[in-house]
């Protein structure tokens, strides 16, 4: 017996300053762990996230900036801005002919309560490509890319506080596009830290439609409607100049909405990127404008990305120096080989650029 | 000496950024091991889309049977996909960043938890990578029991 207690104890102490150490060893690793964990974030910075606001030429001696929002908008169509105070006050109207209904059962304030009227209803229909550029709207849905039929920006507010849409809300779109042919999907758009609108796809795909005999069709299936609605929305369509196509959408939020659907084109395709000529090519905002599909992309500096051979489309460059001047470039042209494309910058006028953004136009 | 193939989580406190990644550590010694990893960072949760691929040297001073404290240099190559012109002027669509840190690893039978704190010297970003490490031979020599011998069947 005490043979096997003298062995016993001896190892029992073993295995706790085992255990001791490894406690101690891990306590230290973890505490310096932390130690260097806690001086690491200190020195962080957030850099990354934020854009450049100025980015010096040695070509062209001038400074650009990143930072367009505010000229852009300056120069975009403005937002349809109305007071309703009943249903009276329905449809608001956009300058294109797009009309929305919205009660107060349709909304809810920022803390879920319920609203009564008035309110104030800001409206925007993006459906051009000048506009398109101007909102820094491009069709892309991360690194896809999207065919459109139009783009629209709402926003509802009570004394200057956003509202929301009710969980059960019949706020209804009838919006024009000016493409046709394309059964299209209701996407919904957040601005990304580079100031570009990026589009995801919604939860509700079946809420998209365009009157059809006797009936509202959905990218899925039809809906009967009351026959004075049908005839209305009709009558309408012949009254609009640049009507092609019409699409009845009941978001489920409020902000960018686009008409879309992904796009793929058939054929044999290159890789191509843009490359503007200048001593500092990432200062420029690059679009690339596909007419037959209505789309919209943004080319980030040096990136490559495929397209099909016989494919048209209109590069357009745009760079802002801090003294407010503008350089641009454009290039309309037919996609044949892989590599790059070079487009020629110079200082232009803010009218003649506008005038330029005009001439572009979905086919 | 086990290999180990691990795979990672990471977290970017700078750019509040999150991944996924893999890793295969193979020792050189009994403190020394160099780990290739290569790991995503995707778009939708992420403001930045990005991927690493690089290699990392672990030096262990501090082990224990089932535990290693080490230190670690690392060179990552970096594409940042939805690159823009940032105040980071030393960031571009493509980089190559050094990276020293130090690790912390616990095993347990085959398998054993890691986590790293890393600092981007170049862009000034910190990370954890954090995750679960496989532990096996992956030397035929190692594998092979000594003690059985094969009858020869002629």
């Amino acid at each position: 017996m005490s043979h096997e207690k003298s062995v016993k104890i001896p190892s029992s102490n073993a295995r706790k300053s085992s255990k001791t150490d490894l406690c101690i060893f891990m306590n230290k690793s973890a505490v310096f762990l932390l130690l260097l964990l806690f001086s690491v974030l200190l020195a962080c910075s957030d850099a990354r996230l934020r854009p450049a606001d100025r980015l010096y030429d040695p070509e062209l001696g001038v400074t650009f900036t990143r930072n367009i929002s505010e000229l852009f908008d300056d120069w975009a169509s403005k937002s349809t801005i109305k007071t309703i105070n009943s249903y009276a006050d329905m449809p608001l109207v956009g300058p294109y002919g797009s009309r929305l209904y919205v009660s107060p059962r349709d909304l809810i304030s920022e803390r879920g309560g319920s609203v009564s009227y008035p309110f104030e209803i800001e409206f925007l229909e993006v459906l051009t490509p000048r506009e398109m550029i101007l909102h820094r709207a491009p069709t892309m849905a991360g690194d896809r890319l999207l065919f459109s039929g139009g783009e629209f920006f709402l926003n509802i507010s009570k004394n200057g506080e956003e509202l929301k849409l009710a969980e059960v809300s019949n706020l209804r779109l009838e919006a024009v596009s000016l493409v046709s042919g394309d059964q299209f999907n209701y996407f919904q758009g957040q601005r990304g830290l580079d100031g570009m609108i990026d589009w995801q796809e919604g939860p509700e795909m079946r809420r998209i439609g365009f009157p059809c005999e006797g009936q509202i069709q959905s990218s899925q299936d039809c809906w009967e409607t009351d026959a004075a609605t049908l005839q209305q929305m009709k009558e309408r369509q012949d009254s609009l100049e640049n009507f092609r196509n019409e699409y009845l959408i009941l978001p489920t939020e409020l902000g960018w909405i686009n008409i879309d659907h992904y796009g793929s084109f058939e054929g044999d395709k290159v890789q191509i990127s843009v490359q503007v000529k200048s001593g500092i090519p990432e200062a420029f905002f690059v679009f690339l404008y596909i007419p037959s599909t209505n789309s919209l992309m943004d080319v980030p500096f040096g990136k490559k990305f495929p397209l099909p051979v016989g494919l048209e489309v209109e590069i357009v460059a745009f760079g802002l120096t801090v003294e407010d001047r503008i350089f641009t470039g454009n290039k309309r042209m037919k996609v044949e080989n892989e590599g790059q494309i070079e487009i020629e910058v110079s200082n232009t006028t803010k009218e003649d650029w506008l005038a330029y953004l005009d001439t572009i136009k979905p086919s | 000496m086990p290999t180990g193939l691990g795979l990672q989580f990471h977290y970017n406190y700078a750019i509040q950024g999150m991944g996924a990644g893999l890793r295969y550590e193979i020792p050189l010694s009994s403190t020394m091991a160099v780990v290739p990893q290569a790991k995503y960072q995707p778009a939708g949760f992420n403001s930045i889309h990005e991927v690493y691929a690089g290699l990392a040297v672990h030096y262990s001073p501090l082990q224990s049977n089932s535990a290693k404290f080490y230190l670690l240099g690392a060179v990552d190559l970096n594409q940042w996909f939805n690159y823009f012109p940032s105040l980071n002027s030393r960031a571009s669509r493509f980089n190559v960043l050094p990276k020293p840190g130090a690790g912390l690893e616990i095993g347990f039978g085959s398998m054993a938890l890691f986590s790293e704190v890393k600092y981007n010297i170049l862009w000034k970003e910190s990370y954890t990578d954090f995750g679960l490490k496989f532990r096996g031979y992956v030397s035929r020599k190692k594998r092979k029991n000594p003690q059985l011998q094969c009858p020869k069947i002629l």
